[in-house]
């Protein structure tokens, strides 16, 4: 079963509306274009694949007005026909979800406490259909600002939650107060911190995930992407790490950002670059021996670009116009993503809810 | 007073009057008079100012050079006009929501009402044609816009760019990596900025001044470190091509020779102890704003570099100021905008920018 793992940040909840307003489903209509496997009237992102389906979170009332929002999938063949709705009266705007052995699990906001700290639930259906209330994985863990989704458990910041559901939260030795910035690669858990305050001198720490151990800090002096690229047009986050087997990969997302990699032990020194300078590099996944990043672009919105890792002074435009700053799933023979078809004005940003999703070959 | 002025003060008392019957929910202070003239009034209760640029509508911020004034309004308009005769060049560029404004050498800046993110220009005597999109950013801080010369600067996530008039293609110039320029000023060749750090809201000391030049083409320095007593306020401070300059926490006006600001001791030019805002300077002196007792007064003063051994010398005669920009400088003038009193320490939605001749050092 191949393996999906989406990287969630909370940051937005604050401003985020509590209150569902779900209409009536979107519908998802069919297209004749091989690149578009429909078109639906909601804002479509993140996205993720797996063998037979693909998985969305749309918002219906875009991102821009707080509408909430809703997690679906649909085959990838014949979409249109096999849309399934998980979440209709949960979905936080904020959510983002994992798939893995049948499942799909999403994390659900359930309000902060008195000084402000999250908490959240996690709900789990068959990829199938839910067939009745989402079971619950989890009830209510506290102090948690990002989540992280692995084959095996689901990280809640520092706590490692099994998806089988029988054991109680794992705490690590890790203290996550930090907002999105968390993955999960093999027997670790990696995160950053940002102990100096300071904007772009972030830690990369990495601790093993089955409690054992203490932090290790992999790199200093690590920049990610800034809240307000992501924050102000686009309530979901970025998928900002990436692995191989022997690097960590995430984007500077700056203006004149970079996405760079350090060895999984630890960058001996700077991190080295793959691609600069790029503008606003953020969501990315590294496939092989490729490269597939989603980044800003001044005239035509968000796009989607790759290379070939150590090959990668020429990037190759594969999508432009993009519905989202983190539409961008990879399988085996296509790159997905979500367009919204808007008429570009010059003044104005790139906001529309409606999209298109697309898949382009690899 | 003179006939002008009589005129005006009969049409503030109907605007009033037409402001508070038209309200809902605003406390009356909200007057909305899009296209209504603005007007120009020689009339001068301070000795030495010249003209009125009279405003029907509350001022976001207004900026000015010697020739024009360039002004946004609670109504969301950015308007511009010649100073001496602004009834008959006023000229709209468009819309905005913050309403912050930054002027380069030939050029006007704003972000337009439909996009915070989005940094528009028009040439400053009128847009010919829709205007020019600078730079899109989702890290702008549309609060504050700067400009220098021909180039748009601003501070984004980690760094600081800059982009010329014309607009930039997708990656902008860098001025700074992994600086934000906060109160992002310039002199000569340089550009500074304060690098400052948070815990939780609060500014920590030490506050540390940095300069590049404005092309990026050397990398950031440190001019001085100041630990400095922070009661909430940021430091204030100003360069030009020798000096810096800033407020200690006696409001005393500080200096060091840029060169050796971090290894010689300061030297004190002002040592008055009222509270200063707004330090500015210019090659000819010091100049910064006094608030008054009572709510909107306040004064801009004055100081030779040389040091002004008798007291600083008020420009304005306690008059009403207000606003985020109390006062700034143009080659010639120094400006400010004044508040429509009423006699019962109420005031109209009515200002006027005012102007008056800088001081011979």
């Amino acid at each position: 079963m191949r393996y999906i793992a989406i990287l969630v940040s909370v940051f937005a909840l604050s401003c985020a509306r509590k209150a569902l307003d779900l209409q009536a489903n979107p519908h998802l209509t069919a297209s004749r274009d091989p690149t578009s496997l429909g078109s639906i009237d909601e804002q479509v992102g993140p996205i993720a694949v797996d063998a037979e389906r693909l998985y969305w979170l749309g918002s219906q009332g875009g991102y821009t007005d707080g509408g909430g929002a809703s997690l679906r999938s649909c085959k990838k063949q014949a979409c249109a026909e096999s849309v399934v709705t998980y979440d209709a009266d949960e979905a936080e705007p904020s959510a983002n979800f994992g798939v893995e052995n049948g499942q799909i699990y999403w994390a659900h906001f359930l309000g902060t406490d008195n000084v402000g700290r999250p908490s959240w639930s996690l709900s789990a259906c068959p990829v199938s259909g839910c067939a009745g209330a989402p079971r619950a994985v989890v009830a209510d863990v506290s102090d948690v600002y990002s989540v992280a989704y692995a084959s095996d458990a689901i990280y809640l910041g520092g706590y490692r939650v099994a998806l089988s559901g029988d054991a109680p939260p794992l705490a690590l030795d890790a203290t996550i107060t930090d907002y999105g910035r968390l993955g999960v690669h093999e027997n670790y858990l990696y995160w950053v911190d940002n102990q100096s305050a300071l904007p772009g001198m972030e830690t990369l720490h990495r601790i093993l995930t089955n409690g054992t151990g203490t932090a290790e800090t992999l790199a200093n002096g690590v920049e990610l992407s800034p809240y307000g690229s992501v924050n102000v047009a686009n309530r979901y986050f970025a998928s900002e790490f990436a692995f191989d087997s022997s690097y960590i990969y995430w984007s500077q997302g700056t203006l004149s950002g970079a996405i760079v990699r350090c060895p999984l032990t630890g960058c001996p020194g700077a991190p080295e670059i793959i691609v600069s300078p790029v503008r606003t590099p953020l969501t990315i996944v590294v496939d092989g021996s490729q490269l597939y990043f989603l980044h800003d672009s001044a005239s035509h919105g968000f796009q989607i670009s790759s290379c070939t890792i150590g090959d990668c002074a020429a990037p190759k435009l594969i999508a432009s116009g993009l519905d989202s700053t983190n539409a961008l799933a990879v399988d085996d023979q296509y790159v997905y993503t979500a367009s919204t078809g808007a008429t570009l004005d010059p003044s104005i940003e790139w906001t529309n809810p409606s999209a298109n999703i697309r898949r382009f070959p690899k | 007073m003179n006939p002008g002025c009589s005129l005006r003060s009969k049409r503030v008392w109907l605007l009033l009057a037409a402001s508070v019957a038209a309200s809902s929910g605003c406390g009356g202070k909200s007057l909305v008079l899009d296209g209504a003239p603005v007007t120009t009034n020689t009339e001068s209760p301070d000795a030495g100012a010249e003209n009125v640029v009279a405003v029907p509508d509350p001022i976001m911020e207004f900026r000015a050079d010697d020739t024009r004034v360039y002004w946004s309004t609670d109504s969301s308009r950015v308007k511009g006009c010649v100073f001496t005769d602004c009834e008959h060049t006023t000229v709209s560029y468009g819309t905005t929501e913050y309403g912050s404004l930054a002027l380069g050498d030939h050029d006007l800046f704003w972000t337009p009402k439909v996009s915070t993110t989005t940094v528009l220009s028009c040439p400053k005597a009128g847009c010919a044609g829709a205007p020019t999109k600078v730079i899109q950013d989702t890290n702008l801080n549309p609060t504050s816009l700067t400009a220098d010369g021909d180039y748009f600067y601003w501070p984004s996530a980690f760094d600081t760019y800059r982009c010329p008039a014309s607009g930039c293609g997708d990656i902008p110039e860098l001025v700074a990596k992994g600086e934000l320029g906060i109160s992002l000023q310039f002199a000569g060749r340089y550009a500074y900025w304060a690098r400052v750090t948070y815990q939780g809201t609060d500014l920590q000391s030490p506050v540390v001044i940095r300069r590049a030049p404005k092309d990026g083409s050397e990398p950031p320095s440190t001019v001085l470190s100041l630990a400095v007593a922070l009661n909430g306020s940021f430091l204030d401070f100003a360069a030009d091509r020798a000096k810096l300059y800033w407020l200690d926490e006696s409001s005393h006006v500080q200096s060091c020779a840029l060169e050796t600001c971090a290894t010689a001791p300061p030297t004190t030019l002002v040592s008055t102890d009222t509270s200063k805002y707004s330090l500015q300077v210019d090659e000819s002196g010091l100049y910064w704003f006094e608030r008054g007792s009572s709510f909107g007064s306040g004064s801009v003063n004055f100081c030779s570099l040389g040091g002004c051994p008798s007291g600083p010398q008020p420009l304005t005669d306690d008059q009403v100021i207000d606003g985020n920009t109390p006062f700034l400088l143009s080659q010639n003038y120094v400006y400010w905008q004044r508040i429509q009193m009423l006699g019962d320490n109420s005031y109209t939605d009515e200002r006027a920018i005012r102007r008056i001749r800088k001081p011979t050092p």
